[in-house]
């Protein structure tokens, strides 16, 4: 374990250790303003709703080339067809009536429903290269390549850079949109690039450390930073380093032990932290805590 | 009023007419996977028309049946599977048809004991992989077959000895070019496992990244594992699958290359589904020649391809 935490475990076991941090570092502070706007699922939505964008791409490069599985091609497939899964449950929230939580349910469930029907239509067809088409995209942590975790640092490099020029806008309208739109903030767009900046994140994560590890990492270090204060700057702050320290502990063990599922082991580290932070965090406790009546006597 | 001879002459015509082209009509079978399909239908020549369900490049064990394939296996007179949970997407509407009697799952008809584990249920599917054990797999098959047209029996009797004699020689082109590579780097790496019967009749050692199920996820020690495996038996080349994902398999050779070992794909292997109908890739044989010459030659044993069609295609 110590050999795995010096980064001496071997040369795979380092750069996924490192690539894995660095988008844990990037993805808290996203995760922090996902969560105060309550779209803390936003993202498991838009990694969703690549599905059809994946299915659409692989026939558009069967058509124009020949060859379906042309990686870029299929990148921006599914980038599109997130983009504007995102947009729909943004759609959904100011031309309707749904609240949050329903308006993503409904683009999550279409989302992976249509690319379930494009896929059972794809396996139809006499062509080959079709097999696994659902998984191409998705990435393992264990299988990093340098490239990969480039990507991820020059990515996260961004989003970190992003939230850091934007922090009080991001903050106005993260807390009070009517009177930041009262106020004159351009509240669509900002809105706009909040949600870059997660499907960012998203197609980074999908492509290199898989779906459920970086719904994980938006959402769980963000929850546990959420617990311990109520300041926004600490906040985004404390994200960043739980999610980088759950992602370089959860490697490591990988490294260091057989049977351990890298992805899963990093989401079971932060795990770890947010159920340790429950009982001692001051702000774990419900703010009105439910009275006790005692019986009159 | 009378009615002239010729009208019921020709109904009587038509009606054995019709008879006697239903006789002619030879029965439908439907194979699930065209491992199957393939060599049963150029044994069955004429005297049966035989299908396979699954195109090119599908993975049998995620298929869904569309509407359409089930008014083809509705149809069928005879429904041709593999068993041990290949086609587990299919399992209900087989296991329906198989209440009628219309299903053989042919890879279960051969013993419990020549089988290798896979799961708690199950014995390991890819059947297939190993030609001898195939062989007489399809020989059950045949036989129900040619109990649909019993005038046929003979003939395909006839094809299938010679189908089968092909299949023997392909088995021991096979033994020859995997025991010519040397026995330090005679090792198949891939990224899962379905190349069991394979290994175990041609005497090659596997190692696959993630297990057997395609589902479950690799850890990192796994990988140093297999990365130190590579570079200390200097193994030159490691394997993709036509249906699996190549990245893990890529992060090992990026590994071993920062250990100062150089391994290269050693080419694509046809696991699950075969090439493209028609071609020779898309037959038994030509897959299996496909796997075993590819395989010999990137891990520097000596194999000229088992049929001149390979270098062809």
């Amino acid at each position: 374990m110590l050999d795995a935490l010096l980064l001496s475990a071997g040369y795979n076991a380092a750069v996924a250790m490192i690539g894995a941090t660095l988008l844990g570092i990037a993805a808290g502070p996203v995760g922090v303003f996902m969560l105060l706007r309550r779209r803390a699922l936003l993202a498991d939505a838009a990694s969703h709703a690549t599905l059809p964008g994946v299915v659409l791409a692989f026939l558009a490069s069967l058509w124009l080339t020949g060859e379906g599985r042309s990686l870029p091609i299929l990148l921006l497939g599914a980038g599109g067809a997130a983009a504007l899964g995102v947009l729909s449950v943004q759609a959904l929230q100011a031309h309707s009536r749904l609240s949050n939580s329903t308006s993503i349910a409904v683009v999550l469930s279409a989302g992976f429903g249509l690319g379930v029907m494009g896929l059972s239509y794809v396996q139809t067809l006499p062509i080959a290269g079709q097999a696994g088409l659902d998984q191409f995209l998705v990435g393992q942590t264990a299988g990093m390549r340098l490239s990969d975790a480039y990507l991820i640092a020059g990515v996260a490099g961004v989003l970190v850079l992003t939230v850091a020029a934007f922090f009080k806008e991001l903050r106005l309208i993260s807390f009070d949109p009517d009177f930041a739109a009262a106020a004159g903030w351009p509240v669509q767009r900002l809105d706009l690039l909040a949600n870059g900046l997660l499907l960012a994140t998203v197609v980074v994560g999908l492509t290199s450390v898989g779906l459920i590890l970086i719904v994980a990492m938006l959402i769980i270090p963000a929850v546990t930073a959420r617990l311990w204060t109520q300041k926004l700057d600490r906040m985004a702050l404390l994200a960043a380093i739980l999610g980088g320290v759950s992602a370089y502990t959860g490697a490591a063990a990988s490294a260091a032990f057989h049977h351990l599922p890298t992805g899963a082991t990093i989401v079971l580290a932060a795990g770890v932290l947010f159920a340790l932070s429950l009982p001692f965090a001051p702000l774990s406790r419900p703010r009105r805590a439910p009275q006790v009546l005692e019986p009159p006597a | 009023m009378r009615l002239g001879r010729a009208p019921w002459l020709a109904m009587i015509l038509a009606v054995f007419g019709a008879f006697s082209a239903r006789a002619a009509v030879p029965p439908t079978v439907v194979a699930t996977i065209a491992q199957i399909g393939q060599p049963l239908g150029v044994i069955a020549g004429d005297c049966a028309r035989v299908e396979s369900l699954l195109g090119e490049g599908v993975d049998p064990h995620l298929y869904q049946p569309t509407r359409a394939d089930m008014k083809r296996l509705l149809a069928a007179d005879l429904v041709l599977a593999n068993g041990h949970n290949l086609e587990a997407g299919l399992h209900r509407a087989l296991a329906a048809l198989a209440e009628r009697g219309k299903v053989l799952y042919i890879a279960e008809t051969i013993g419990q004991e020549r089988l290798l584990p896979w799961s708690d249920h199950h014995s390991d599917p890819h059947v297939w992989m190993d030609p001898t054990l195939w062989r007489d797999a399809l020989t059950v098959g045949v036989a129900r077959v040619a109990a649909l047209v019993p005038a046929c029996a003979q003939a395909m009797t006839a094809r299938a000895m010679a189908f089968f004699a092909e299949m023997d020689a392909l088995d021991a082109y096979a033994k020859a070019a995997i025991a010519s590579i040397p026995a330090d780097t005679r090792m198949l790496v891939t990224a899962h496992d379905a190349f069991a019967y394979f290994g175990r009749r041609y005497g090659i050692e596997l190692q696959g990244v993630q297990g057997i199920s395609t589902e479950s996820e690799a850890g990192l020690a796994r990988i140093e594992e297999m990365v130190r495996l590579l570079v200390d038996r200097k193994v030159p080349a490691v394997f993709v699958e036509t249906s699996v994902s190549d990245r893990l398999v890529r992060a090992l050779i990026e590994g071993a290359g920062a250990a100062g070992h150089t391994v290269r794909i050693g080419g694509t292997l046809y696991s699950d589904a075969m090439g493209a109908p028609g071609s020779y890739r898309g037959t038994i044989i030509g897959m299996l020649d496909h796997n075993t010459t590819s395989i010999a030659r990137a891990l520097g044993g000596q194999a000229t391809g088992f049929s001149p069609q390979l270098a062809k295609d």
